[in-house]
Order: structure tokens, then sequence, then C-alpha cells
């Protein structure tokens, strides 16, 4: 399995390659201020509007920072049955990883997104559970 | 001394290790392209602030709708020049070397046969494009900077050209059919035109063909 890595303040996440469409660098979005706050705006990806999550302000509070690093991973985000466009800003989006062995499960109440954890190159990389990035809530807030 | 990790180490160190004293992480490496440490300074290039002109580029880019890619058949053509500019199918290119010394055989009088050249311990026929295609009489060998080895139905001759412009693809749709109701010359030996007109496509059959009969002992 191909893992993107996408760095958040140091700490490492693991998306499934098979899930990423294509990872483009940082643009300016359209602002939605009546929006929730993760929320970064919308982008225009080819002529269609694509919501895009600010993931360093899903897990960190901060927003991520206008850096060269930071990039926007285009996603297939799997919602009743079908699939919608979806955007996760991230910074350090820079290497992917061939994942041999298993991820250790884990599953925590206030962070239903991490579906697990391995050491890679000596670090812990958490993997991101895509289905469950969004609580039920704020995927209501997102996409109604 | 510079310990491995130190700003701009590979600088101090050099990327082979050549300076004294030399960095211990090189003996593993080899080349400071395998370390971690250079890698993770070349990440850090990303890591800077983003300009506006760069951020609003892309942006548009991004807004384009996707181009559509033309599925059609391509060819990948070697394009060079020797008298002309000229084209080639890539598979047909064995080698490029810088011109070596021809050795001339006495008693060739024909003008495309130039001599032999030497090449993998090999003795190889080596023949005048020009002069086949009728671009000019007598070889002007200093001009020639370059020789490549065709293989032509199994055979492989030696080519000397002056300048190779490289590999391009080209859609096969794009390649103009060039007349051939011409009997001599370069028109006789095109297959096709590109570029407007500018480079002809050869047909390597019709080199061989012609090689062939310049080679026939008189």
């Amino acid at each position: 399995m191909v893992y993107l890595v996408l760095e958040i303040d140091g700490e490492c996440y693991g998306l499934n390659a098979l899930s990423v469409t294509e990872v483009t660098p940082l643009v300016e979005l359209e602002q939605i201020h009546e929006g929730p706050e993760f929320l970064a705006g919308l982008l225009n990806y080819r002529g269609r509007p694509v919501p895009v999550l600010d993931l360093r302000r899903m897990i960190k509070n901060k927003p991520c920072e206008k850096r060269y690093c930071t990039r926007i991973v285009i996603v297939e985000y799997p919602r009743t049955g079908r699939t919608l466009t979806l955007g996760l800003m991230a910074q350090k989006v820079v290497r992917s990883v061939r994942v041999t062995q298993e991820f250790s499960p884990m599953e925590l109440r206030n962070a239903p997104y991490l579906g697990g954890a391995m050491v890679e190159r000596g670090r812990i990389l958490h993997c991101l559970t895509l289905d469950k990035i969004l609580s039920p809530k704020q995927a209501l807030e997102v996409f109604g | 001394m510079t310990s491995p990790g130190d700003k701009n180490c590979w600088r101090k160190i050099g990327v082979w290790g050549l300076e004294t004293p030399r960095c211990e992480l090189l003996e593993l490496h080899l080349h400071c392209r395998n370390c971690a440490v250079f890698r993770n300074a070349g990440r850090e290039q990303y890591n800077r602030e983003i300009e506006p002109e760069y951020l609003k580029l892309r942006t548009e880019e991004l807004s384009q709708p996707p181009r559509r890619v033309d599925k059609g058949q391509k060819e990948s053509l070697m394009v060079f020049e020797a008298g002309a500019r000229l084209a080639l199918p890539c598979e047909l290119f064995r080698e490029v070397m810088k011109a070596s010394p021809i050795y001339k055989v006495p008693h060739f009088k024909h003008p495309a046969f130039l001599g032999l050249v030497a090449h993998n311990g090999r003795l190889r026929v080596c023949c005048s494009l020009p002069v086949i295609l009728g671009l000019s009489d007598r070889e002007k060998e200093a001009a020639f900077s370059f020789m490549v080895i065709l293989e032509i139905q199994g055979e492989l001759i030696i080519f000397p050209v002056a300048k190779l412009e490289g590999i391009k693809r080209y859609q096969s749709a794009s390649i103009k059919a060039s007349l051939t109701t011409e009997r001599e010359g370069l028109f006789s030996y095109s297959r096709g035109l590109l570029e407007n007109n500018a480079v002809h496509l050869l047909d390597e059959n019709k080199i061989l063909t012609s090689i062939k009969g310049a080679l026939r002992p008189i």
C-alpha cells in the first residue's frame, strides 16, 4: 500500500494513495464567511467548486501557513453511497511511503479519523481514515 | 571540523567526500544525494513563505478545465542534422558517439562510402548521408562532430552527423506525406515532412538499398 504523507506540525499522517486524485499546490481559495472554521474555502478545481478542509485547523486548531510545501490533496470522499470531491489542505506534502506492515489499530473517541499508527523510518505515522475525517455533524455543515 | 547535519555541511565536506577530514556518513552513502541530511535540506527549500505571484499563477492554472489529451498514435523520432534537418525512428539508433577517424579503403571509389570506423572492437561501414541524399557531392568531414550507429535490417552502419537535436515525439497524424514521385534526391528518400516541412523523415530501407548499391564491387 502506498501512503501519501502529510505533515502537520512535525507529525506525520498517512493517507491511502488509492483515494487521492491529485496533489495540487496551494492556490487562492474563495472564502466562505458563514462557513465552519475548518473549511478553508472553495477551490476552483478545473472549473468545478470543491470544498477544501484545513487539516491543521481540524487537528491543531491553527490554520495552515502559506508555504510552498502547503498542498491541497484532492480526494474522493465517500458519503452516503456516492463519492464527493474534497480538498484537504496540509503542510509538507512532499513524499509518499510504501507500507508493507499493518497499522496497529486505534480507535479514539475524540479523534475518529485516526485509524491506526505505525513506525516508519523511526517516526510515528498516523493513518487517516478518509470516511471519518469529518464527524457526522461536520459533514452536515459542509455538504448539507 | 564540519560534522554531518551542520548548516550546508555538503558544501564544506564536498558531495563526494574528497575533502579531508572525510564525512563519516559518506562511507555509507558515497554521495550526498543519498544522504538524509541533504534530502531534508532540499525539502526545507519548499518550506518558504509562498510568493503572491506564484500563488496567482497556480490559481489561474488550476481553474482551467482539463486539457484533452490526444491519445492518437505517436512516433518517437531522432531529429539530427546532416546536410539538412533529418529524422529517423528512435529504435534504429544503436549508439551515438563522438566522431572517430575513418579508415579509407582503397579502390572503393563510391562517394557515399567514406570508409571503415572502429566501433567496439569491430570495423563498421561508414557512409555519408548527404551524399546518399544528393545534398552534397563530397563529404566535408570536419563539419561533423558526431557519429550515429544505426541498425537497419540487422546491418550496423555508421553515419557522421553535424548536430543532434534530440528525441522528439510526433503525432503520427501530424507527419505529412511527402512527394513520392521524385526518383532522385532528398525527396525520394523522404517518408514524411515535419515541423512545417523543415524536417524530412527518412525511409531507412531506401537508404540501405542505396548503400548496398554503393558497396557493390565494380
